[in-house]
């Protein structure tokens, strides 16, 4: 796999959108790249074009498209995509219909993620529930319920994030409060709890309202560590003011490794990943200073013994306009980031 | 006014006496207001008006609530955002889907949707929204609760005609009620640090009984130097001084401890929710103008997310609150407001955030003089302007006057120049009175 070099970043190419995609997620095998939008469409582009132009739009949401998971089962290759509309649709990624469609969640479906083998897809939404479906049948297999209905301060709460771990074994989900859970993927029991309060602010005097969350949430190749995401504590919780902020965590300990900004970025973390090769975290998001993308270095193993305060080596590069979501195309050295009002494609060429 | 005069001895006993004095006392006392206005006129104080009992009810939405995430939903518009309309107890009309309760609710409330109001400055737009117009250099109008308090005060109420809770400290100055040309009188009682108010207890080491024997000692004193005398001073004292012992005596009002627990958890036990208890126990209690003001809803970035926990909020507890005057028997003398600075911009921006916007936005009216069911205005479809029935502040003051009975178009006076209540050419919005 070709090493990255995040000093050599460059944006190659870049496709303006009328509004903000929420939702991306890749078939490189199928040569499509999907990006959800908030006209409640998903927006199809091929990989390989240059110019980076739609080839085709899927509507069936009736809300912004917030979640997509591509799916290869055998022959099929399937896209499946959640909605604030509260569903999740299955897609034919070969001509673009609906296949089925499946009210997963009372209130907004935040996120969606597939087991490495694609057998299941996990969702996460705003009932505050983690669900597990078989893919081929869209069937429920498993509900899993644990995290706080409300705020400490007796407000709606929200469920932002769920992530696999490569092996497929574990699940993790990222709440509003700062609580991370990590749970079997099998057998859906609770393996792990632990807080990262700082990214969840509550102004008591001045605002009296809140803003944060764990936003992103990435497994390390290795399965060990977990890396956390959102906005550091923001004194003015109008806007998004706060320090990016991150933390990685050894989960069963459960213990923290590190914390860490993005150069005193002022913005929320939206989306975190581990290159496969564990040499790097790339992160991506936006707010106060604009959109950036940010690579933190994590080649030296993390070292258990000592909780690291200490900035991680990190290269940020600020971009024009809030990330959402990226897809890093590790063979290729390729980044495609998508969010307000636009798709950029970054190389990473070493 | 010196401390000779008022009989100050300046001990901390006094401190509350002598804040009361400075705020509400003294104009009575002397029968001016700032400027001479209207001198005496609470002579009338057993008008029909105030046999009425009304009173108002102002649910302040500082920082600026979003009229998309609302009142006025444009589900499926490039500027609608994520939540979608429900339809509400009156056919056809939607409002947002964060509001199910006050959905239900829907035939005990008048909407406007058409405010254009201009400004989209926090400080000089919460001055415009309280008082109905700007002040000019040399007359500071009065906003409408202390015209409410005014109007519908009792001389010898045991209780304050004007209360404002205002926890949050962003916002509070700029938003902070002010009497204007009427004077401190009228001003309203501040709790902006605590919910109990402060220096209302006796002293520590005065016994509830020593207590009461300086005042009788005092009304003694102060009786027999008025059959002397007659003073209208004496008398403004005295009553000044009976709103001080009701105060000190109604201080439970604001202890919600005695509350049963059921009925805090029926508000929701947010600050916000335990206040507007705390509001319908005052109101209950005879106080004639209360506002509660939540803040803070300034969401210029992740809109969306601060304001299903605001609205969420919202929902319950002016449900709540609206069940409950009704329940008691109040809400037909209860007007209770939903106003902010402004509204949001419809355009979304980088940050998911929502920006000042002062074109066209809404506000809300129920219970006492409203007609339930019914929307005023309209914006246009992506919620960019008003298409239809442009309202502005002053018109919003008119009709807060008019629901509860009070004439917009009287005249007060300062020295001799008339001054309207309401701005020229203001007028009630006539779909939403009864």
């Amino acid at each position: 796999m070709p090493r990255i070099d995040p000093a050599k970043t460059k944006a190659r190419a870049t496709y303006k959108h009328a509004g903000t995609f929420y939702a991306l997620s890749a078939d490189p095998a199928g040569g499509r790249l999907y990006a959800g939008s908030d006209d409640a469409a998903i927006h199809v582009f091929d990989l390989a074009a240059e110019k980076k132009e739609p080839v085709a739009r899927w509507t069936g949401h009736e809300n912004y498209v917030s979640a997509l998971a591509c799916v290869n089962r055998g022959a099929k290759r399937l896209v499946v995509s959640g909605s604030y509309d509260r569903r999740l649709i299955w897609w034919d990624a070969g001509n673009g219909r609906p296949v089925r469609s499946a009210e997963a969640h009372q209130g907004w479906v935040r996120d969606l993620a597939a087991l490495p083998d694609g057998s299941r897809l996990v969702s996460a939404g705003d009932d505050m529930l983690v669900k597990v479906w078989e893919t081929d049948t869209g069937r429920l297999i498993r509900t899993l319920e644990g995290h706080a209905k409300r705020t400490p301060q007796g407000h709606v709460t929200a469920l932002y994030v769920v992530a696999v771990s490569p092996d497929g074994k574990y699940l993790a989900s990222g709440d509003r409060i700062g609580e991370v859970h990590v749970w079997d993927a099998d057998t859906g029991k609770l393996l792990q709890r632990f807080q990262v309060p700082v990214l969840y602010t509550y102004d008591p005097r001045q605002r009296k309202r809140s803003i944060g969350g764990v936003r992103s949430l990435a497994f390390s190749a290795d399965g060990k560590h977990l890396a956390v995401g959102g906005i550091g504590q923001v004194e003015n919780v109008d806007g998004l003011s706060g320090p990016v902020h991150i933390e990685v965590w050894d989960w069963r300990q459960p213990q923290r490794h590190l914390a860490a900004g993005a150069l005193g970025h002022k913005g929320m973390c939206n989306q975190l990943q581990f290159h496969p090769d564990d040499s790097w975290l790339l992160g991506a998001g936006g707010g106060g200073d604009n959109g950036f993308l940010a690579f933190w270095k994590t080649e030296t193993p993390p070292d258990s013994s000592k909780d690291r305060k200490a900035p991680m080596p990190v290269h940020r590069i600020k971009t024009d306009g809030h990330i959402h979501r990226f897809w890093l195309n590790a063979a290729k050295n390729e980044l495609y980031a998508v969010g307000y009002r636009k798709l950029d494609v970054w190389s990473l060429l070493s | 006014m010196s401390k000779a005069l008022l009989g100050f001895c300046g001990s901390p006993e006094h401190a509350i006496n002598r804040r009361l004095f400075l705020q509400g006392g003294v104009a009575t006392a002397l029968g001016v207001t700032a400027g001479g206005l209207e001198a005496f006129s609470n002579r009338l104080l057993a008008g029909e008006l105030r046999r009425q009992q009304k009173h108002v009810l102002l649910l302040w939405l500082a920082g600026g609530s979003s009229q998309l995430e609302t009142w006025d939903p444009k589900p499926g518009r490039p500027t609608g955002g994520p939540f979608r309309a429900i339809p509400t107890a009156v056919p056809g009309i939607h409002i947002s889907e964060l509001m199910p309760k006050m959905a239900r609710l829907m035939d005990r409330v008048g909407v406007v949707r058409s405010l254009d109001t201009r400004i989209g400055e926090h400080g000089q737009v919460a001055e415009l929204m309280h008082r109905g117009r700007r002040s000019e250099a040399e007359l500071v109008y009065p906003d409408f609760g202390a015209v409410v308090a005014k109007e519908l005060g009792q001389r010898d109420s045991q209780v304050p005609d004007y209360i404002s809770l205002y926890l949050a400290t962003e916002g509070q100055s700029s938003g902070r009620p002010n009497p204007g040309f009427l004077g401190s009188r009228y001003a309203a009682m501040r709790l902006e640090r605590s919910l109990k108010p402060e220096n209302i207890s006796p002293p520590e080491g005065l016994s509830g009984q020593e207590h009461t024997e300086r005042e009788h000692l005092r009304q003694y004193l102060s009786n027999r130097f008025n059959r002397e005398r007659n003073a209208d001073e004496i008398r403004g004292y005295n009553s000044a001084y009976g709103r001080v012992r009701g105060l000190m005596r109604s201080d439970s009002l604001f202890d919600l401890e005695k509350e049963p627990a059921a009925v805090r958890d029926r508000y929701g036990r947010t600050d916000f929710g335990q206040h507007a208890l705390i509001a319908r126990r005052l109101i209950e209690a005879g106080v004639p103008m209360v506002r509660v003001a939540r803040a803070w809803w300034d969401s210029h970035a992740d809109n969306f997310e601060s304001h299903r926990e605001l609205v969420a909020e919202l929902d319950h507890v002016m449900s709540t609150l609206l069940f409950d005057l009704q329940e008691r028997g109040l809400l037909k003398s209860t007007l209770v407001i939903t106003l902010s600075e402004f509204g949001r911009t419809p355009i979304i921006n980088k940050d998911i955030g929502r920006d000042h916007f002062a074109s066209a936005w809404s506000c809300s009216f129920s219970g006492c003089g409203i007609r339930g069911g019914t929307v005023h205005g309209k914006t246009d479809a992506d919620g960019k302007s008003v298409a239809d029935g442009k309202v502005d502040a002053g018109d919003v003051t008119a009709t807060i006057y008019q629901a509860i009975g009070i004439n917009p178009k009287k005249n007060y006076y300062v020295g001799p120049r008339p001054v309207p209540l309401v701005a020229e050419g203001s007028k009630p919005i006539k779909t939403v009175l009864a």
